[in-house]
Formats: C-alpha cells, sequence, structure tokens
C-alpha cells in the first residue's frame, strides 16, 4: 500500500481524537460515579433510572410522612390513655361515692374532684400536636373552631356553664366545636390510612355523650333531690346512689368504647409502621437497583483508563517520529 | 547533423527534467492542500529520423501531466461527508438539548415535577401549614421557571437552526456559482494536449465536497469534464449555469405551524423547486427545525416541544381541575368554592411557554387543599393531588413518571442513534479518506526520490550540453 504523507497525520490525529475521547469519558465516569455521562450513553437504562428515582424518592417521602404521621398518632393515642385513666378515676369516685361513710360535703367533694378532672380531661382533649388539634376532626386550627358566643374560646372542646335547670342544677356543660370527619393521609402509592380519632369515637355521640354522663354524677353529688346545694350532712340517698351507679355503667361503657378505640389508632398507626419498615426496605433495594444500572463499576473504569493512558502515552511518543522519518531527513 | 542532433536532445532533456522538477517541487508544496491530487510528469520518446538506414531517436517530447483522481473514492467520499455532517449537526443540538433538559442529572424536569408532588403529600399530612403551603408556591414557582426556560431555550435552538439553515443556503449557492465558475474557466484553460487544468479540476472537487456537506449531492461528467451537480435529483449546476437555493416558509394558516424548506429559486421563471436534501446539515437543521423543536408540528415524527407542552397541559390542567372545587384556609362560611388554581397562563391553553403561578394563591393560606369549607384539616384535595404520581391515566395511557421517562427516553434514543451513526460513519470515512490520500496524496519519501532522479537527469542532461559543445569545438578546430 502506498502511504502518502497526510495519511500518517490523519491516522494519528484519528487515532488520538479516540483515545482522548474515550479517556475523557472515563475520567468523568471515575470523578462522578456513574457510568451515564450522555443522554445517548444508554438510553435504555437511562429510562430504567429515572422510573427508579421516582419510586424510590416517593417511598422516601412516605417514610418520612408516615414517621411524622406515627407520632401524631402516638400523641393522640398518650393523650386518649390518659383521658382513659381519668375516666377510670372517674368511675373509681362515683362509685366510692356511694359508701355510706361519706356525708353531703364528702360527697360534694367528690363531686369538685370529678370536676377537676373532668377540666383535666379537657385539656387532654384540646392538646396540639405540632399546632393542630389532635381531636377536633378537620377543624385543626384556632381559626376553624366556631365558637357559638364570644365568651367562648377557640379550643374544640369546652366546658360551660348554662343557666341553671331541673335537669342540670349546675348548669355545667361540655361543648364540642369541632367535626367528626377523618383525617387520612396516603400512606404509600395505592393505600390510605386514617390518622385521627374523632370525637364521637372518643365521647359518644356530638363528641360530648360521655361528659353528660359525669357532669350528671357531678350534679346528684352536689345537689340535692330538690336541686338545691347538699347540706353538709346530706348523704346521698338510696335512689341517688341507684342513679350513680346507673350513671357509673354508662361512663364504664364509654370507657370501654375509648379503650377501644384508641386500640384502633394503636393498630393502625402498628399497620403504617409495618408499610414503612417495608418501604424502607424496598427504598434499599432499589438503591441497589439503581446503582446497578446507573453507577460506573470503578474497577472496570480505573483499569480501562490506565489502559488507555498506557496507549495514549505511546502514540504521543510516536508523534516525533512521525514528522521526523522521510527521505528529506536523510538528504544532505 | 549527429553533432546538431546532440544539442536538441540536450536541450529536450534539460526541459524535460526541468518539467519534471517543476512538477515534483509542486507537489512537494501542495503536500497539505485541501483536495489537492498529485502529479506526475509523463514523458514519451521524440519522433525519430531515418539516419544510416536507421531510425534514431531524437530525444524526449510531448511531456504531460497524470492526476491521481478516482472517480469511484470521490462519489463515495461526498456521500459519507453528506451522513457524516448530518450526524454531527445532530450530536450538537442535542448536546444543547441535553444541557437544556439538565440531563442526565438529578435537577431534570420531572424531578421538578416530582418534588411539586410530594409536597402535596406532605401537605396531605399538615393541610393547614402555612409553612408548608410556602414551600409549595416556591416549589410551584421552581417548576414554572424551569419549564418556561426549557421552553425559550429549545426555541432559541431552533431559531438557530434556521440562522444555520439561512447561513447552509448562502453558502451552498457561493459553492454552487464557484462550481459553475470552475467548469467555465476549465472550457477555456486546455492544455497542449487538450486537457484540463488539473489545479482547477481539483479546486472543484473541493467546492463539490463542500457542498456534499449540505445536502446530498450527486455530480455527473460530461464528455468535455464539465461536471454537472445534483442535489437528490434537482440540477443545482448544468454546465455553466448556476441555479441557486432559497429557504422558503411557509406559516399554516390555521395551526400557525411554521415549515421551512430549501427550494431551487429558478430566477427567470419564477419558479421554486422543493428541494429534500437526505443528508448534511440542510437535513439535520431542516429535521429538527421542522420536527423536533416545532412545537406544533403536525407530523408523526417525535417533537421535543410538542412533547414537553402536553406534559405541562396535562399536568396543570389535572391539578387544577382539583382546586377549583376546594377551600383555601380561610374560607369560612362559604357555600361555593373560590375557583383558585395554582397555574394558569396570559393567553390561552397552558403550555411549557407560557405557564405560570396565579396569582390567585399569592398568599400561602388561600390555596384551595379542603374539599369542604371550614375545614383546613381536611386534605382530600392534596391527598388526591399527591396521587397524580400514580394516575395511570395522565397523558398517553401512562404515570407523570413513565410519561417523562419515556420522554426522555426518546430523546436519548435519538442522541443515541446520532452518536452511534457518526461513530460508524467517522470509521468508514477515515477509511475511505485513506484509501483515497493513498492514491491521491503526496508520498514526501516518493517526491524526494523524484528529486534526486530529476536533479541527476538533468545533470546528466547538462552533459549532452557540454560533450556536444566539446565535438563542436573540436570540428571548428579541425578547419584551421
Amino acid at each position: 500500500m502506498r502511504i502518502s504523507s497526510n495519511m500518517s497525520y490523519d491516522s494519528f490525529a484519528f487515532n488520538i481524537e479516540k483515545l482522548q475521547e474515550s479517556r475523557y469519558k472515563n475520567l468523568l465516569r471515575q470523578s462522578t460515579g456513574k457510568d451515564m455521562i450522555n443522554i445517548a450513553d444508554k438510553p435504555g437504562s437511562l429510562m430504567d433510572v429515572k422510573k427508579i428515582v421516582t419510586a424510590q424518592e416517593q417511598r422516601s417521602n412516605y417514610i418520612n410522612l408516615n414517621n411524622l404521621a406515627a407520632s401524631e398518632m402516638r400523641a393522640a393515642e398518650d393523650q386518649a390513655e390518659a383521658v382513659i385513666t381519668a375516666m377510670q378515676k372517674i368511675r373509681d369516685l362515683s362509685i366510692t361515692s356511694t359508701n355510706m361513710i361519706y356525708d353531703g360535703s364528702g360527697v360534694q367533694s367528690i363531686g369538685n374532684y370529678i370536676k377537676g378532672i373532668v377540666t383535666d380531661i379537657l385539656r387532654n382533649v384540646n392538646a396540639d400536636f405540632n399546632g393542630k388539634y389532635l381531636f377536633s376532626g378537620t377543624k385543626t386550627n384556632a381559626n376553624s373552631i366556631e365558637a357559638d358566643n364570644p365568651g367562648m374560646n377557640e379550643m374544640p372542646f369546652e366546658l360551660i356553664k348554662n343557666e341553671a335547670s331541673a335537669d342540670n342544677p349546675s348548669g355545667f356543660q361540655v361543648v364540642f366545636k369541632g367535626n367528626m370527619e377523618q383525617r387520612k393521609i396516603n400512606k404509600d402509592t395505592h393505600s390510605t390510612e386514617i390518622i385521627n380519632l374523632t370525637a364521637d369515637e372518643l365521647f359518644g355521640e356530638n363528641g360530648t355523650k360521655t361528659f353528660e354522663a359525669i357532669i350528671d354524677i357531678y350534679n346528684i353529688l352536689l345537689f340535692g333531690p330538690d336541686n338545691t346545694e347538699r347540706e353538709n350532712l346530706e348523704s346521698l340517698s338510696r335512689e341517688e346512689k341507684i342513679k350513680i351507679a346507673e350513671l357509673q355503667q354508662k361512663v364504664a361503657h364509654d370507657l370501654e368504647e375509648i379503650t377501644k378505640n384508641n386500640a384502633k389508632l394503636a393498630s393502625r398507626r402498628e399497620r403504617l409502621e409495618t408499610v414503612t419498615e417495608q418501604m424502607t426496605e424496598e427504598v434499599v433495594r432499589l438503591k441497589e437497583v439503581q446503582s446497578l444500572r446507573e453507577d460506573a463499576d470503578v474497577v472496570k473504569v480505573l483499569s480501562d483508563l490506565k489502559k488507555e493512558e498506557t496507549v495514549l502515552q505511546y502514540v504521543l511518543q510516536s508523534a516525533p517520529r512521525l514528522t521526523r522519518l522521510t527521505l528529506f531527513d536523510f538528504l544532505s | 547533423m549527429a553533432t546538431f542532433s546532440s544539442l536538441e536532445v540536450g536541450r529536450r532533456a534539460l526541459l524535460a527534467h526541468n518539467f519534471g522538477l517543476d512538477v515534483t517541487s509542486n507537489n512537494i508544496a501542495n503536500t497539505n492542500t485541501e483536495g489537492y491530487s498529485r502529479r506526475q510528469a509523463i514523458f514519451s520518446e521524440a519522433a525519430p529520423y531515418l539516419t544510416q538506414g536507421y531510425y534514431i531517436g531524437t530525444g524526449v517530447d510531448g511531456q504531460s501531466l497524470r492526476s491521481f483522481r478516482e472517480e469511484y473514492l470521490d462519489r463515495e467520499v461526498r456521500k459519507i461527508n453528506g451522513k457524516e455532517t448530518s450526524y454531527e449537526n445532530d450530536i450538537e443540538i442535542f448536546n444543547a438539548i441535553e444541557t437544556i433538559l439538565r440531563e442526565p442529572t438529578d435537577n431534570n424536569l420531572g424531578e421538578v415535577v416530582n418534588n411539586l408532588l410530594n409536597i402535596f403529600e406532605e401537605l396531605a399530612l399538615q393541610p393547614e401549614s402555612i409553612g408548608l403551603r410556602e414551600v409549595l408556591l416556591h416549589k410551584a414557582q421552581t417548576l414554572v421557571e424551569r419549564f418556561n426556560s426549557a421552553s425559550n431555550d429549545l426555541e432559541a435552538l431552533r431559531v438557530q437552526a434556521y440562522e444555520d439553515i439561512k447561513q447552509d443556503v448562502t453558502k451552498a449557492n457561493k459553492l454552487i456559482e464557484e462550481i459553475a465558475g470552475y467548469n467555465k474557466v476549465l472550457g477555456l484553460t486546455k492544455d497542449r494536449n487538450g486537457q484540463d487544468s488539473l489545479t482547477y479540476v481539483d479546486k472543484r472537487e473541493v467546492a463539490i465536497e463542500e457542498l456534499a456537506k449540505l445536502g446530498n449531492v450527486t455530480v455527473t461528467y460530461d464528455d468535455n469534464r464539465t461536471a454537472n451537480v445534483f442535489m437528490n435529483g434537482i440540477n443545482l449546476v448544468n454546465q455553466e449555469e448556476a441555479h441557486y437555493l432559497k429557504e422558503f416558509e411557509n406559516v399554516d394558516g390555521n395551526t400557525g405551524e411554521s415549515s421551512l424548506n430549501i427550494m431551487l429559486y429558478d430566477k427567470n421563471k419564477e419558479l421554486y423547486i422543493d428541494i429534500d436534501p437526505k443528508a448534511g446539515t440542510f437535513y439535520s437543521n431542516l429535521k429538527h427545525y421542522n420536527v423536533t423543536l416545532d412545537r406544533r408540528d403536525s407530523s408523526l415524527g417525535f417533537s421535543i416541544l410538542k412533547e414537553l407542552d402536553s406534559y405541562v397541559s396535562a399536568f396543570a390542567e389535572k391539578i387544577n381541575g382539583f382546586l377549583v372545587g376546594a377551600y383555601g384556609l380561610n374560607d369560612y362560611g362559604t357555600t361555593a368554592a373560590p375557583g383558585r388554581i395554582l397555574f394558569t397562563s396570559d393567553s390561552g391553553e397552558i403550555l411549557a411557554s407560557n405557564i405560570k403561578v396565579s396569582s390567585s394563591v399569592s398568599d400561602p393560606a388561600d390555596i384551595p387543599l379542603s374539599a369542604t369549607a371550614g375545614t383546613p384539616g381536611n386534605s382530600d384535595i392534596a391527598r388526591s393531588i399527591s396521587r397524580i404520581s400514580q394516575d395511570g391515566t395522565f397523558l398517553a395511557g401512562q404515570t407523570p413518571s413513565e410519561f417523562y421517562s419515556n420522554f426522555i427516553g426518546k430523546v436519548a434514543n435519538l442522541a443515541n442513534d446520532a452518536v452511534n451513526g457518526e461513530k460508524a460513519i467517522k470509521l468508514v470515512s477515515q477509511q475511505l479518506n485513506s484509501q483515497r490520500n493513498s492514491i491521491m496524496s503526496v508520498n514526501e519519501d516518493e517526491e524526494a526520490i523524484n528529486l534526486i532522479k530529476y536533479q541527476k537527469n538533468f545533470e546528466a542532461a547538462s552533459r549532452i550540453i557540454t560533450m556536444s559543445n566539446e565535438i563542436l569545438s573540436t570540428l571548428v578546430n579541425l578547419g584551421r
């Protein structure tokens, strides 16, 4: 084959360009750790990686949100647990009040104690988590709590005092200003979970039914059959004791309901945590697949790079010979 | 007679080898000249004369030049040139598209959409959070800016393709004129053997090859070696006559779709003939201007801007569809939903180029995320919007992420075709050029040998003159 001068230079330039390009890409792979430098490198893998990254990010997002939701549910469970303890105490006090040993003032003291516990319960159920009320349905902030009259506060539950009546000589009433709507979140890509306990799940109809029984107990303990305040020596009559026993049973029934509903909330939280754990494992697996599709094989990149650099070195070393060796160099 | 004959033979030999030296020097001087084909001095023996019953030669005569141009290789190189420049231009454009779409990085457009949907997911847990609502507005603004910017940059790339076509048309017309000019010059500059000036043949071939980088060029040669040049069958140069090109933009009155064509323009006949260049930068730029980067493209080809517009339009429509019937944090006591939306545009359909965040939600509390009024903790709308990420009917029977992945996959496949095509063509081009250079280009060793050869022959010829001179002197002195 006849070798012209330009042929040598052109081939040299072509090969050097190819080597430099390949070396540059491997240097980028080494510095970024990614196998794909340009979209044209591996279109199939690029599409896979996009889908994997999206799935992974969605799961990571669900994990964070589920953890937050679980914290909120745990807070609700704790408050509900405190309510259960308080209601148990009310029940115990109601039973105690029917003992023969208490005179009128003793019964009144128990009644006032029960009222104090009611206040504690209201403090529990008015609790907020991260700025939102836990038991007011979807009316989760103060602005959304609509008070019936200006004297009311912007809390979901409030103990108010109405005019005394034959049915309610103390005039006390617990009002609920939230709603009974469930709050849901997407716990994963295809299912939802309820994350709150509604007021009616806690306290029965209208979210206040249980309090009616408690206030009835309070009224019996504080007021005599004629609806006047109980005298110091006026202990409970037989009818009043029967009434208290009935009311106490109602409270006990509601207590069971709260316990049952709180257990439901706990089981929902556990489901949420199980799903979250599964997703954490999925994220690890997805990251593995992503890495296989996207990341550079460091050993291969380094050995390729070494090979290319060695070849490049020899090619560059051959350049002076390429430019020197012609017959003209030997003509004098 | 014999003595004077030697002088004449010597003179002819001197001229011949001087001619050889000239040809060799020219070869050496043009070693790096583009398109130069090496020349070879061809000598022939001069006509003999009859003396003493024998025909005796009268030296060297009839010098001519031989060029080493192979028509087959020229044709193949032209073909390859067109494909190579087409792929190279494709790669340049796809590199720009890759940068505009910020691929393959984690900061791509699909990611911006996912980020926004993820914020809706967070708001499903905390719909009353003003802080998260602020983040939502920020992410929405980022999305809008990214799509606006991508759309504007892709439009600018389309304008660049148009400018390149215009420049290439100007370049093509200059080359067409040049080729016609060389045809004319070649008709006037025949050597004493009736041969063309090889210099102009080479220059014409360089011009034809340059033209072949713009489109698919074929050449036919007349009996008098005039080159007639065609682009995809349309005659651009007919002997000494040049036909010029013109870019022609056609805008559809109904759809607003603008398409660009390269036309052959006949001034005299006021005639336009459409040329489909089939290769070269014309082909590549027209393809991108008329399809890849045309948002109104009505062909069945893959248009990046059109796909982006559909993506943005579907996304905005889905989100707005949920929001329009929903309530914000301060919407108490209202029965009818305030009808606020997140995305809007200044004109008509919401597209990548004009999408913007609606002023109706500039106060984060006003972002309607609740299905019922006065219930800030109701996250039904936020939850439904975040579920768009799983909506298999989002666009073309795919979820947003599937649509975007497939969209990028299509862009990547086109870029991959261009890169692989260029790699393969470059290798063939390198082989063809090597093959052609092996025949056509100058070899310095060969020329060095020729230099020595002609120098020595010149010296020998000068010896003939010296010897003849001495013989003549001897003869003159005989008569004294």
